[in-house]
């Protein structure tokens, strides 16, 4: 092996965490000081991310190879959609529903359910958008792991990281995802007051939420007064808020 | 077969097991995303393609290791998210073409960056391919690739893979 396929294989093994604490802290140091070392860490992500990405492709290939070789698909049977659902037992349920109708509808339209429905149709978790963060983040910072279950949804692992990170870095960003978090596990109170503290970049995104949030906690008048401040601006919100707000009324 | 022996077909890269779950859930999977969430037939094949990339991305990097429930309740779990996913990314660029957002930089930019290593990845070939494929891929230990691309011992194909590596390396950066 030559000097670069070794460093190629000392990266590989620091990505991986496969190195011992020792080898860790040499390659830190030597990362810290070599910037050609940085820029080789650097190909060498991207080119795991590509390895990655093209055996994906692969296997969705194959699959496509599998549907066209091996196993007829539905379509190629002869059999339109339409008709391998039993349309028949659904008169049945149809009659059911007629029936059902009128205390569906009144049940339907309680507070309760609306804030469910309203909450249930606008709520989506924010993207990140801030911190990028790839498969293995075993090796990573706090904020990196965070918002590697961020990403996967893992709220329950994500809520103590951003506590943790929190009292680091107080940053705008930071409480507004951790505001997220704390939505997506429900914890409606605390989401609020946390979100209520976002300031500068994240102030309508954070205004969004906390109206979704209000919702959600059938306090419809709080949740007006935010959806108003939002249709009034030119966000990409501004619809949204206009439409759930002719819902409320 | 049982749960246990299926993951672990799997996880030893047997294209035969994946091809024959691919085969019986397939079109039960198409007809239930129609049924429960309007899918159309081309968008149901899509998401279970994805489902089934899911189930062996999750077996080669063990985050499933057990099957507590059937694979067909797994499968269509995966799937039931999946579709979730997929009409939030629809509402998401409507709302973009309302708001007259474009996509970011970023997710461009690491569009460009996966482009650009499939091209190097082309312009590699096999064996390389094969091998780095099997490695950061498919999760194989450098025991299972020896076995399946019949090198002498570990050591080759280790000291191989560094070769292929740094091969990719240049070919995709342009540099020595």
């Amino acid at each position: 092996m030559n000097d670069q396929e070794r460093d190629l294989e000392l990266l590989d093994g620091f990505l991986s965490d496969l190195l011992s604490d020792a080898e860790m802290d040499k390659v830190r140091t030597r990362l810290e000081v070599e910037p050609a070392l940085r820029v080789i860490k650097d190909e060498l992500l991207q080119l795991k991310s590509g390895i990655e990405a093209a055996g994906k492709k692969n296997l969705m290939e194959k699959m496509n190879r599998w549907d066209s070789n091996v196993n007829p698909l539905i379509s190629e049977k002869g059999t339109e959609l339409g008709n391998v659902i039993p349309w028949r037992a659904y008169i049945g349920w149809a009659a059911l529903l007629v029936v059902g109708f009128f205390s569906i509808f009144s049940w339907y339209t309680s507070d309760g359910q609306k804030a469910k429905r309203l909450y249930g149709s606008y709520f989506k978790v924010y993207d990140n958008i801030m911190v990028p963060t790839q498969r293995d983040m075993s090796d990573e910072g706090l904020k990196q792991r965070a918002f590697y279950h961020y990403d996967l949804r893992e709220y329950q692992e994500a809520r103590p990281l951003f506590e943790q990170l929190l009292t680091v870095d107080n940053g705008e960003y930071i409480r507004f995802y951790y505001g997220i978090v704390l939505m997506a596990l429900e914890d409606r109170e605390k989401a609020e007051s946390v979100l209520s503290s976002v300031d500068s970049d994240f102030t309508l995104q954070a205004n969004w939420y906390r109206a979704l949030n209000a919702i959600r906690q059938k306090d419809f008048l709080k949740a007006k007064e935010l959806l108003r401040k939002l249709e009034e601006g030119e966000s990409s919100y501004s619809n949204n808020a206009k439409e759930i707000l002719k819902k409320l009324d | 077969m049982d749960n246990t022996r299926l993951i672990a077909l799997i996880k030893e890269g047997n294209d035969d097991v994946i091809q024959n779950i691919y085969a019986d859930y397939r079109d039960e999977f198409i007809i239930w995303a129609n049924k429960h969430h309007q899918c159309e037939y081309e968008e149901g094949r899509e998401v279970f393609q994805q489902c089934m990339v899911q189930l062996y991305e999750n077996v080669v990097s063990e985050k499933l290791t057990v099957l507590s429930s059937g694979l067909k309740t797994y499968l269509f779990g995966i799937g039931k998210n999946k579709i979730r996913e997929v009409r939030e990314v629809e509402r998401k660029k409507r709302i973009e073409v309302k708001g007259g957002e474009v996509t970011t930089e970023e997710k461009l930019l690491h569009e460009s960056i996966l482009d650009k290593v499939e091209v190097a990845l082309s312009q590699l070939g096999d064996p390389c391919k094969k091998l780095l494929e099997l490695f950061y891929y498919r999760k194989m230990s450098l025991v299972q690739i020896t076995d399946r691309l019949d090198y002498k011992n570990t050591d080759t194909t280790k000291n191989l893979k560094y070769k292929c590596l740094g091969r990719l390396r240049k070919i995709y950066t342009g540099r020595n």
